[in-house]
């Protein structure tokens, strides 16, 4: 296969950052593991045979870097880092200016997040946090594309419910 | 799942392609001009960026973005300065590069331009035979209705949605009888500012069924910027619009018709405001075409 285009590049890079970025909870990680995972896949570029789509592969490579980080900083020791995990940001500034209501509101967000079916909230961080489409998300989960729809479906009615929003579904 | 169920799935996959940045250019341009003329989807993408907004920021991932911008940039600035060793096994290593660092995300929004036909000038485009300008336009003509507030919300919602789905490049967004079209813009040269939404509002009457067709075109206000969009009604033949905007005006352009033998057209100044300006009428199939035009600010550009 051919070495990415900068254009490409240019559109993977956001997802695997924010895999990183949820996997560490740190920007400055998430950086570092993100271009170290590209790092390390243009390297062995020749070993893209095309069978998976190139962000997924990507994504593997990028889960190896984060496992490897993880055992170096002795970072979860009684733990594994898990493909799903959900690390909230710790290192970026907290604004200052932001009310109790809405600091109330995104903790109502995170623990409807957390309350999800395991299935529904791995198709949720996938493609709502993490950006992936539809079928990425697909061969990242190994289930059908159909599958991943409905999971993300299921997940916004479930999280409006539980988070009490008043915003009406919308049917296209 | 319903039928309703699996129409709204479906949808929101082709949103999702969207939004990921995993589409090619032309599915990309085909999503976003259903989004431009399909209210449904456009509500849809709406909610869809709103959700997205508010899991990301419950986790702190809102914060992030220009980090996230300025490490793929390093990237991309090694990359091109042939700085990238074969392969990495510290992540200690990869931590604050000693890569030059180079703004080149303009750049790269530059070079997904698609759609958008943009020539250096419109006048060589414009041919004048059979044209009528009249040498006084016609200021605040009745034929076209004033803009709303409700209208003025809507145009801008529908602007700034598209607008975060593009994520970069600034749009432009064509809406002319229930139909819709959009193309980028190429990133402003330094000093032209898009301090303005404006909405181009062009009325032909009588239309090729004797009806009055309003054409509208939202674009962020840029000094110096040169638009030219091949169809943007049919009135039997391709209805051809060129605009050049200045800093409080902007000449439009209308033409009938390709090359030099039957082309028809007109063309004149409207300054911005909520003031209509007939620019002149041509001849098409016997029947005259009164051209009033219009170009609105919206409010700033998000």
């Amino acid at each position: 296969m051919p070495r990415p285009t900068e254009q490409e590049i240019a559109a993977w890079y956001p997802r695997l950052f924010r895999t990183a970025l949820r996997l560490t909870g740190s920007a400055e990680d998430a950086a570092d593991l993100t271009q170290q995972a590209f790092c390390n896949a243009f390297g062995r570029w020749n070993q893209f045979d095309g069978a998976a789509l190139a962000t997924t592969w990507l994504h593997r490579i990028l889960l190896n870097c984060v496992r490897d980080w993880a055992r170096r900083r002795a970072f979860r020791s009684t733990s594994q880092v898990q493909e799903w995990d959900l690390v909230p940001v710790t290192d970026a500034a907290p604004d200052g200016r932001a009310r109790v209501e809405r600091q109330e509101e995104l903790a109502a967000v995170r623990n409807a997040v957390e309350g999800l079916p395991a299935d529904v909230r791995s198709a949720l961080v996938v493609t709502v946090i993490d950006g992936y489409s539809y079928s990425e998300a697909a061969e990242l989960l190994q289930v059908p594309v159909g599958t991943i729809a409905s999971r993300v479906h299921r997940a916004r009615t479930l999280l409006r419910a539980a988070m009490g929003d008043a915003t009406e579904e919308v049917e296209p | 799942m319903t039928h309703d169920d699996t129409s709204h799935a479906d949808a929101a996959e082709r949103l999702q392609a969207l939004l990921s940045g995993s589409l090619s250019p032309s599915d990309m341009r085909q999503v976003l001009a259903l989004v431009a003329r399909d209210d449904g989807a456009r509500r849809l993408l709406g909610e869809m960026l709103a959700f997205e907004r508010t899991v990301r920021a419950a986790y702190g991932y809102d914060r992030t973005e220009e980090k996230m911008k300025d490490s793929l940039a390093s990237l991309l600035a090694s990359l091109g300065a042939g700085e990238i060793p074969p392969e990495r096994d510290r992540a200690g290593a990869a931590r604050r590069p000693a890569f030059r660092m180079r703004r080149v995300l303009g750049a790269l929004a530059a070079s997904v331009v698609v759609a958008a036909s943009l020539y250096a000038a419109i006048s060589s485009h414009l041919q004048n035979r059979s044209m009528r300008t009249p040498l006084n336009p016609v200021l605040d003509s009745a034929a076209m209705p004033k803009v709303t507030e409700a209208e003025r919300a809507g145009y801008s919602r529908i602007w700034s949605e598209v607008a975060q789905a593009a994520r970069g490049p600034k749009p432009w967004i064509l809406l002319s009888n229930g139909g819709g079209e959009f193309g980028y813009l190429p990133s402003p040269s330094a000093g032209a500012a898009e301090e303005r939404l404006l909405l181009v509002r062009c009325l032909v009457t009588p239309g090729d069924d004797g009806r009055v067709q309003t054409i509208n075109l939202l674009v962020p206000a840029r000094r110096n910027l040169r638009l030219s969009l091949p169809e943007i009604a049919h009135l039997g033949r391709r209805l051809a619009c060129d605009i050049a905007m200045y800093a409080d005006s902007a000449t439009v352009g209308l033409t009938v018709g390709k090359g030099s033998a039957d082309a028809v057209g007109v063309r004149g100044r409207v300054g911005f405001g909520d003031r209509s300006v007939e620019i002149g009428e041509f001849l098409l199939g016997g029947k005259p075409m009164r051209i009033v035009v219009q170009a609105v600010p919206l409010g700033a550009v998000g």
